[in-house]
């Protein structure tokens, strides 16, 4: 049973406040993506975690030892953890072999050699590399090495493991195969895991539980869809999808609805604003902009100015007559000339 | 290593740094040396010492080879530096490694070199003597020992301005060449502006190397009676019959309160430098500048200078070395000898010396490096007040010239009693070398610490192991090969080292060195042209050990 808690964690650099009070908790057996733009203190918080960071203030806890309690003054170094970090460069030691990487942790724990052999040995076939033991880190490839780092990290059984940016230095397509092989090894080992990573896409690939931050803090959590399709906030709306965006003026406000005015063109909206300001943002998913021709209620009227084969579907730049760009998406290519795009109201939130 | 550790070697560095410095000023205090009887504390040594002319003209022709020095060395360096690492200048790859030679060879060496080809009756000057009827020169001058030692110190730019010139991006260059600049414009509103800082930082270094000139002066500019600061200090052992230590030590206490500013501001400047330069980024695989007829011209001035501060010089002192006789209408092939060889063996304090310098160099300079990395670590990624204290100890060492440093630690065997019985023990002279070096050394060492990446060391703690076990198993197997690569040029440093122990010089201590020294002063030419070839010798077995070395790195 591993639930890992950390409560008020304060991390500071000099004058820098990089955590400004983040609490959270890691059911057992749980996938959680730490999820933020570069310095929004996601791998700080994971560090911290980790013990390579000393927070300023805060409690970390792991099922029911203490691995950091600023008041007690507890802080265990971070040897005696107990816990699998996967580094974003793999921090694979460059004079030992595979096997011998994955073998030092046992080793540290002076088990006898007997046990180690096969205890290696059943590690690595998981990940698929028995046959590269001998070799040096520099003999492999990006993602035998990333998988050599999960190894090394799995081969002590920790109850916890963290991942830093485990996907970024692979290229496109070993990422996709990489992030379903992630998530099966955790699920089958019933580890809880924590990852950090910049990529909201990876983030709902591979996590049960997202958790947002932003400079220093969590701004919103909960599972890939309700991050996705319920965001609290304009910032957490604007990270996790494609969208358009538009800047305007709220004119009316009904039930749990506003009015927004871009230009000449007026749209109805889900109302997130907090009812004070006139001024609004509105922001639509690309692929929930309808592209036809009818008219009607949240209706605009828009030229065809530029089109992009994505593969399987395109994407389309309009201009409205107000000079406001729309994107949208279609599954077959477009004719330049003047479109009416519909923005479904529920999908529309203004901020 | 944990944090108690770490700790007691910061307060042990501290303490072995700062105690010959202490004692040094506790004597420049006293009336007499501070083991005699009835000595008190007064400032009449500085009165004296700044009352007295010679210790003036010493600091004023310090200041002036300083300075020449520089205004020599840089321009040439850099200009040295951008031909030989941005153009297509031929044979750039065989003249490079000869370029760093006056680096690695002993300036005490190379000024018997000077003496022998360029002295009144030295090879050349008989050559040009039998051209032009006079020798159209003056060695013994305090311009030529300007143009010497500047020259000699021409390496030292070019190390910093051609590393700084690696890390350009070609591009920079490019851009230039294509909006019509030619090589020479390229490279004098291009290139060299855009490693100031290292220039800068070069001729801060030089300057500072012109103050602590003792082997070029004392060969050079003594004959002529011209003191400067380095040689005034040595010269102050000998003109007053009993020790007159306060005086040494004030004069000791000018030259560390000269140095230790400029070792400050070269701190400083080289922190800007190495900003400036990351700012780049990494340059991939810069294309050199074509100089087209330039080359010509360029190779010219380039061998011109090989020959006069390292050919010559060397070949001239080797020949010497095997010949008895030398001088006007003497065929020298002639007088082909092994001679000065056999009178060195016949001598048992010059053998023991040849073994000392090896013995120094190998097991001294191992354990130099060892004591080196072991202060290193305890500073590694360690954000604290003690790392910091540490990063400044260790630069003072750098504002003691190799010859203070001798006498301070040969003066603290004296005073502390337990270190005595080791006064006239190769303990003593292997405690000097190391401290003079120190702060060379530590750069070397910390240089390949930072190359490895923290989370190599942050793995290896995650998994379990301790700071002891981590720096055990990780860091140390990984900084083996820059380790084995920093004693090379320890080993090579400590060869051609000759001022650290003029002072420590005992029956046991001899090493070349300051036998060199010895008995320059008692004018065995003989013994000190075969001594000095012996030294060139190891010098350049130790080069060559480094070559391989480097290729076996390189082939992995």
């Amino acid at each position: 049973m591993a639930e890992l808690v950390a409560q008020d964690i304060h991390v500071r650099y000099g004058k820098n406040d990089v955590l400004k009070g983040v609490s959270a908790r890691f059911g057992d057996g749980e996938i959680v993506a730490l999820l933020g733009r570069s310095g929004s203190g996601k791998s700080t918080l994971l560090r911290a975690i980790a013990g390579l960071e000393t927070p300023v203030s805060g409690r970390i806890t792991v099922a029911d030892r203490v691995l950091f309690d600023s008041e007690a003054k507890v802080n265990l170094p971070p040897e005696a953890r107990e816990l699998g970090l996967v580094f974003q460069s793999y921090a694979l030691w460059p004079h030992k072999t595979v096997a011998a990487n994955v073998a030092y942790p046992l080793k540290l724990r002076k088990r006898p050699a007997a046990e180690i052999d096969q205890a290696v040995s059943e590690v690595l076939a998981g990940v698929g590399l028995e046959a590269y033991a001998a070799r040096y880190p520099s003999e492999l490839s990006g993602g035998q090495q990333q998988r050599v780092a999960l190894a090394r990290a799995l081969v002590y059984s920790p109850p916890l493991i963290l991942l830093d940016e485990p996907l970024s230095n692979l290229d496109a397509k070993l990422r996709e195969e990489a992030r379903l092989f992630i998530r099966e090894v955790i699920k089958t080992r019933k580890l809880t895991a924590v990852f950090v990573t910049h990529d909201q896409v990876e983030a709902m690939a591979i996590a049960d539980r997202i958790m947002l931050l932003d400079q220093g803090r969590i701004v919103q959590q909960g599972a890939p869809e309700a991050l996705y399709s319920q965001p609290e906030s304009l910032f957490v709306a604007d990270f996790m999808g494609v969208n358009n965006r538009v800047e305007g003026k709220i004119v009316a406000r009904g039930e749990g609805l506003v009015q927004i005015a871009v230009g000449d063109q007026r749209l109805w909206g889900v109302d997130k604003t907090d009812g004070r300001s006139d001024a609004g943002t509105g922001l639509v998913r690309v692929e929930q902009v309808g592209v036809g021709e009818g008219q009607g209620d949240n209706h605009i009227q828009a030229a065809l100015e530029t089109s992009l084969y994505l593969g399987g579907r395109w994407e389309h730049v309009f201009r409205a007559p107000g000079g406001a760009r729309v994107r949208a998406e279609t599954q077959r290519p477009l004719a330049p000339a003047a479109y009416a795009l519909h923005v479904p109201r529920e999908h529309l939130w203004v901020f | 290593m944990d944090r108690k550790l770490r700790i007691g070697v910061v307060v042990g560095t501290t303490l072995a740094v700062l105690a010959p410095l202490l004692l040094v000023v506790w004597q420049s205090l006293l009336t007499g040396p501070f083991f005699a009887r009835g000595v008190t504390l007064s400032g009449r040594a500085f009165l004296f010492v700044f009352s007295d002319g010679d210790f003036w003209s010493a600091l004023a022709n310090s200041s002036l080879v300083a300075a020449g020095m520089t205004l020599i060395a840089t321009p040439v360096g850099a200009m040295l530096a951008f031909l030989l690492t941005r153009t297509d200048l031929p044979g750039r790859r065989w003249i490079e490694p000869l370029i760093l030679a006056p680096m690695f060879i002993s300036s005490l060496v190379l000024a018997f070199g000077f003496v022998v080809a360029f002295g009144p009756v030295g090879v050349v000057s008989l050559w040009a003597r039998d051209l032009f009827g006079v020798v159209p020169w003056n060695l013994y001058s305090m311009p030529s020992l300007i143009l010497i030692a500047g020259l000699t110190h021409v390496p030292h730019v070019y190390l910093y301005a051609s590393s700084a010139l690696r890390n350009l991006g070609s591009d920079v260059e490019e851009a230039a060449r294509s909006t019509g600049a030619g090589p020479l414009r390229v490279a004098l509103t291009i290139s060299l502006p855009m490693i100031r800082p290292s220039l800068l930082y070069a001729s801060v270094l030089v300057f500072f190397l012109g103050f602590e000139l003792f082997g070029l002066p004392l060969v050079l500019a003594d004959p002529q009676g011209r003191l400067v600061l380095a040689t005034y200090l040595y010269k102050l052992t000998n003109i007053l019959g009993v020790p007159s230590y306060q005086l040494m030590a004030v004069v000791v206490l000018v030259i560390v309160a000269i140095a230790l500013p400029l070792v400050f501001l070269q701190r400083k400047l080289l922190a800007a430098a190495d900003r400036y330069v990351s700012v780049k980024g990494k340059a991939t695989n810069p294309k050199p500048i074509s100089i087209g007829a330039w080359r010509w011209p360029a190779v010219a001035f380039i061998c011109a200078w090989l020959l006069f501060t390292v050919i010559c010089p060397v070949l001239a002192l080797v020949l010497r070395a095997f010949v008895s006789s030398w001088g006007e209408g003497v065929n020298p092939l002639a007088m082909l000898t092994l001679d000065n060889f056999r009178q060195v063996a016949a001598y048992p304090s010059l053998v023991r010396g040849v073994v000392n310098t090896l013995l120094i160099a190998s097991v001294g300079g191992a354990a130099a490096v060892c004591l080196y990395a072991l202060i290193s670590l305890a500073a590694h990624r360690w954000r604290s007040g003690w790392a910091t204290l540490l990063d400044y100890v260790v630069l003072l060492p750098r504002a003691m010239p190799g010859i203070i440093a001798g006498l301070a630690v040969f003066w603290v065997f004296l005073f502390f009693p337990p270190l005595q019985p080791f006064r006239a023990t190769l303990l003593s002279l292997w405690a000097a070398y190391t401290l003079v070096w120190m702060a060379y050394g530590m750069r070397l060492v910390s240089a390949s610490l930072l190359q490895i990446g923290p989370e190599l060391e942050e793995a290896g703690r995650v998994t379990g192991g301790g700071p002891a076990r981590v720096s055990f198993d990780i860091t140390l197997p990984l900084v083996k090969a820059g380790l084995v690569g920093a004693w090379l040029l320890i080993f090579v440093t400590f060869l051609r080292e000759y001022s650290t122990g003029v002072y420590l010089l005992s029956p046991g201590t001899e090493v070349i060195g300051s036998l060199l020294v010895s008995q320059w002063a008692t004018g065995a030419v003989d013994i000190v042209v075969a001594l000095s070839t012996i030294n060139i010798a190891m010098v350049l077995g130790g080069l060559f050990l480094i070559a391989l070395f480097q290729r076996k790195a390189r082939n992995g």
